[in-house]
C-alpha cells in the first residue's frame, strides 16, 4: 500500500475549513507500519442535528445524506479511490445535547438504509465485502454541544477567535462538552432567548441559551468590539488548537476522547490526549459482541 | 471535439480556458472565478466581427484596464481563439490607451493551411496576396471583399450566431418598456424584449418564437399569465398581462422580477437562429425554483429542436440540479492551473457523483467553492 487516506465528512464551514489541519498536527505522517497517511480535504454536508431527534423515529433526509456521503467516500471515492478511513463528525447542538445515543441511533438507521439500498442487486460476496469495508473504515463522532466549546479549553484560542486578551469566561465546569455559561452579562440575554424559544410555535422549552458555546463566544468577541465569523476567527482558533490540553480531567470531554481514540487506532498509536474515559456512545471499545457484527468502526 | 472550442489566454482573471460545450451546459465556479469573463469573451467576439476589436473591448469589457491577467509575462499575449471542425481563427488583444490596438496578430487556418494572416505591424497577407490593414478585423475585411472564401464565411457565420445575455434588467423593462424601433436583435440586457415579442407575434415565420415564450410563461406562472398584449405609445411599447379567468388585463410593469426575468430569458433562447450559440450569465436569478425548472426544460427542448448550444452561467443550485443525470454537461472553473472549465465527470468520480444532487455538492463547497477546503 503506497498511502492510506483519511476523509472527514463534516457539517459546518468552520470544520470544513480548519478541522483537518487542527487534527493532523497531533498525528504522525505515517502509520505504525511506515505507510504515509494523507488527509484529504473534508467533504461537507448539511447538519443533521438542527432539530430535535426522536428515539426510534425514521432517520431524516439530512441524516440519510450524511450516511450516503460517508458510504460514497468509503466505497467510491470522489477521485475514484475510496478513502481508508472516513470519519463523519457533527455537533450535537442544543437540540440534542442530552441525547447523543439517539443521534447515533439515527445515524446507524440511516447507514443501514443507505447501505442496503446500495447493495441491492449485488452478489452476496460483493455485499459482504462492502459491509466489511464500511465496518473497517467508517465511523461517526459527535462534538458537544458544538466545536466552539473546545476553544474554551485554551484561552489563546479564544483570543485568536477575536476575544480580548484579558477575556475571562465564566463557566460552571471545565468539561467543555457539558458547556454551561454562568456569566451574568450573557445570562440576561439567555433568559430572554429561552423564554422566546419556549413561546415559539414549535415550543423548544428545553432550549438553554447559556449552553450555546458559539453564541457565548460571539458575545465575548462582541464585548471586544468585534464580530465572530467562524470561517475567519473560528478557523484561526481551531487550526492550531492544542487538543491535548482541552480535557482537564480524565472524566471530561468523552466524545473528543472517542474521536481521538478512533484516529489513533487507525494510525496504530496511543491517543495524543492524556488518558481518560471515552464516550460509551461513540467509542469502539464500548461495543459488546464480536467486531464482525458491527455496522461501523465505532457503532453497532 | 465539440462543435466549437473556445480558447482564452490571459484575459482578465482567466489564465487559460479551453472549452467545447455541447447542448445545454452549465458553467459554475466561485465568485471572481471568471464565469462572466468567459461569457463576455463570447460577446466580445460577436461584437468584434461587426465593429472591430477596439470598440468591442470598450463596449463589452469597459476598456483596457485590467485586461491582461496579472500573472502573464510581457511576452505572453491575450489570446482569443475559436476552433470549428478543420478551421481555427486566432486573434490577440494588444492593450493600447483606453482600449486595444486595431492592429493585432490574427490568423485563420483551414486544415493547417493559412487562409490569411495579419500582424501588429499592419502586414496583412491573404492567400499569398498583400492587403492593406484597416480598423476592421482581418476576418471582416476578407468577408467584405466578397472573395467567397468558404472558410472565412463559415467562421464569420459562427461568430455571428453567438448571442450573449447578461445583467438582465427587469427594472428598466418595467419602467420604460421597449423602443418600438429596435426589433432586429434582442439587446444583451433584454431592453427591447417587448418590441421583439410583438414583432414575433405579428410575423408568421417568427410566430413560433412568441408562442414558445408565452407557453413557457403560462407554465411557469399558471396563476398569473393567460396571455399577453401590447400597447404602443409614441416610440415605446409596453405589455399587459391577461390572467387566466379574469376579464381585465394588468400592466406587465406590475409583475414580479422573476416573471419579467423569465420573459427575457425565454426571449433570449428563441432569439437565436438555428445552429447558434446562446449564453446567459447569472441564469435563473430572481426566478422561483418552479419557474426555473420550466425554463431549463424549455431550454433543453429548444436547443434540441433548433440545434443550439445553450450556456448557462449560474450559482443557482436548482438550475445545477437539472443536470443531476448529466454531470458531463456541468463545467466548473476551478481556479487551478489546468485549462478549464472542467466537466464534473473529469473533476470527480462519476460513480461518486451519482449519489448526490449536484446543487447540493455545489452548495456544500465540494465543487467550485469560493473557499476551497484545505488540508
Amino acid at each position: 500500500m503506497t498511502e492510506r487516506r483519511i476523509r472527514l465528512v463534516v457539517t459546518g464551514d468552520l470544520e470544513r475549513k480548519a478541522l483537518v489541519r487542527s487534527l493532523r498536527q497531533h498525528f504522525p505522517q505515517e502509520d505504525l507500519h511506515g505507510t504515509p497517511v494523507t488527509w484529504l480535504p473534508p467533504r461537507k454536508t448539511n447538519g443533521v442535528t438542527t432539530h430535535r431527534l426522536r428515539a426510534n423515529a425514521s432517520p431524516s433526509n439530512p441524516m440519510c445524506t450524511l450516511a450516503r456521503a460517508v458510504l460514497a467516500e468509503a466505497l467510491d471515492g470522489a477521485d475514484g479511490k475510496p478513502a481508508d478511513l472516513v470519519v463523519a463528525i457533527d455537533d450535537l447542538e442544543l437540540h440534542n445535547v442530552d441525547q447523543p445515543a439517539v443521534v447515533c441511533q439515527h445515524f446507524v438507521a440511516a447507514t443501514h438504509q443507505e447501505l442496503e439500498r446500495r447493495l441491492r442487486g449485488l452478489l452476496s460476496g460483493e455485499q459482504d465485502a462492502a459491509r466489511a469495508r464500511v465496518r473497517e473504515r467508517c465511523s461517526f463522532h459527535l462534538l458537544s454541544p458544538m466545536i466552539e466549546s473546545t476553544f474554551f479549553g485554551e484561552k489563546a484560542a479564544l483570543v485568536r477567535a477575536g476575544c480580548a486578551p484579558t477575556v475571562s469566561p465564566a463557566l460552571r465546569t471545565t468539561d467543555w462538552e457539558d458547556f454551561w455559561c454562568t456569566d451574568p452579562s450573557f445570562l440576561l440575554r439567555s433568559t430572554e432567548v429561552n423564554a422566546a424559544k419556549a413561546a415559539a410555535p414549535l415550543a423548544n422549552s428545553w432550549w438553554r441559551e447559556e449552553r450555546h458555546a458559539k453564541h457565548y463566544l460571539e458575545h465575548l468577541v462582541s464585548d471586544h468590539d468585534g464580530f465572530y465569523e467562524e470561517t475567519v476567527g473560528g478557523a484561526r482558533a481551531l487550526e492550531p488548537l492544542t487538543w491535548p490540553t482541552v480535557p482537564r480531567q480524565p472524566t471530561e470531554c468523552p466524545l473528543i476522547r472517542a474521536l481521538f481514540d478512533d484516529l489513533a487506532n487507525f494510525f496504530g498509536i496511543f491517543s495524543p490526549l492524556p488518558s481518560g474515559t471515552p464516550s460509551p456512545h461513540t467509542c469502539a471499545s464500548g461495543i459488546p459482541g464480536p467486531r464482525s457484527t458491527r455496522l461501523l468502526r465505532n457503532l453497532p | 471535439m465539440g462543435r466549437f472550442t473556445l480558447t482564452i489566454r490571459n484575459l482578465r482573471g482567466l489564465r487559460h480556458i479551453e472549452w467545447s460545450p455541447e447542448g445545454v451546459s452549465a458553467l459554475i465556479g466561485p465568485n471572481g472565478g471568471g464565469k462572466s469573463t468567459v461569457i463576455l469573451a463570447l460577446k466580445l467576439l460577436r461584437i468584434a466581427i461587426d465593429r472591430g476589436l477596439p470598440e468591442a473591448v470598450s463596449l463589452v469589457l469597459g476598456g483596457s484596464e485590467g485586461l491582461k491577467h496579472t500573472d502573464a509575462e510581457d511576452d505572453e499575449p491575450i489570446l482569443l481563439q475559436v476552433r470549428l471542425e478543420g478551421l481555427c481563427w486566432r486573434v490577440h488583444l494588444l492593450p493600447r490607451g483606453p482600449t486595444v490596438d486595431y492592429l493585432a496578430d490574427e490568423i485563420l487556418e483551414a486544415d493547417g493551411r493559412t487562409v490569411f494572416r495579419r500582424d501588429s505591424l499592419g502586414n496583412f497577407e491573404v492567400e499569398g496576396e498583400l492587403w492593406s490593414a484597416d480598423e476592421r478585423l482581418g476576418l471582416r475585411a476578407v468577408l467584405d471583399a466578397q472573395r467567397t472564401d468558404p472558410h472565412v464565411a463559415r467562421m464569420a457565420a459562427f461568430l455571428r450566431s453567438i448571442a450573449v445575455f447578461h445583467d438582465l434588467d427587469p427594472y428598466r423593462l418595467r419602467r420604460e418598456g421597449s423602443n418600438t424601433a429596435q426589433t432586429k436583435h434582442l439587446h444583451s440586457r433584454g431592453h427591447n424584449a417587448l418590441a421583439m415579442l410583438r414583432r414575433w407575434s405579428q410575423e408568421r415565420p417568427d410566430r413560433w418564437r412568441y408562442t414558445a415564450v408565452i407557453e413557457a410563461l403560462k407554465a411557469a406562472f399558471p396563476q398569473i399569465i393567460g396571455d399577453l398584449d401590447f400597447q404602443e405609445a409614441g416610440s415605446t411599447i409596453v405589455a399587459r398581462v391577461y390572467p387566466p379567468g379574469r376579464e381585465l388585463s394588468m400592466a406587465l410593469a406590475n409583475e414580479s422580477n422573476g416573471l419579467i426575468t423569465m420573459l427575457v430569458s425565454m426571449c433570449a433562447l428563441v432569439s437565436v437562429d438555428e445552429g447558434g450559440v446562446v449564453a446567459i450569465d447569472e441564469a435563473g436569478d430572481a426566478m422561483h425554483p418552479f419557474a426555473l425548472r420550466v425554463f431549463v426544460r424549455q431550454a433543453e427542448q429548444i436547443a434540441r429542436k433548433r440545434d443550439l448550444i445553450v450556456l448557462l452561467a449560474s450559482h443557482n443550485t436548482v438550475l445545477i440540479d437539472h443536470f443531476n443525470a448529466n454531470p458531463e454537461r456541468v463545467f466548473a472553473l476551478t481556479g487551478e492551473d489546468d485549462p478549464g472549465p472542467v466537466a464534473l465527470t473529469n473533476l470527480k468520480n462519476p460513480a461518486w457523483l451519482a449519489h448526490f444532487r449536484l446543487g447540493e455538492l455545489y452548495a456544500d463547497g465540494e465543487l467550485g467553492s469560493n473557499d476551497p477546503a484545505s488540508t
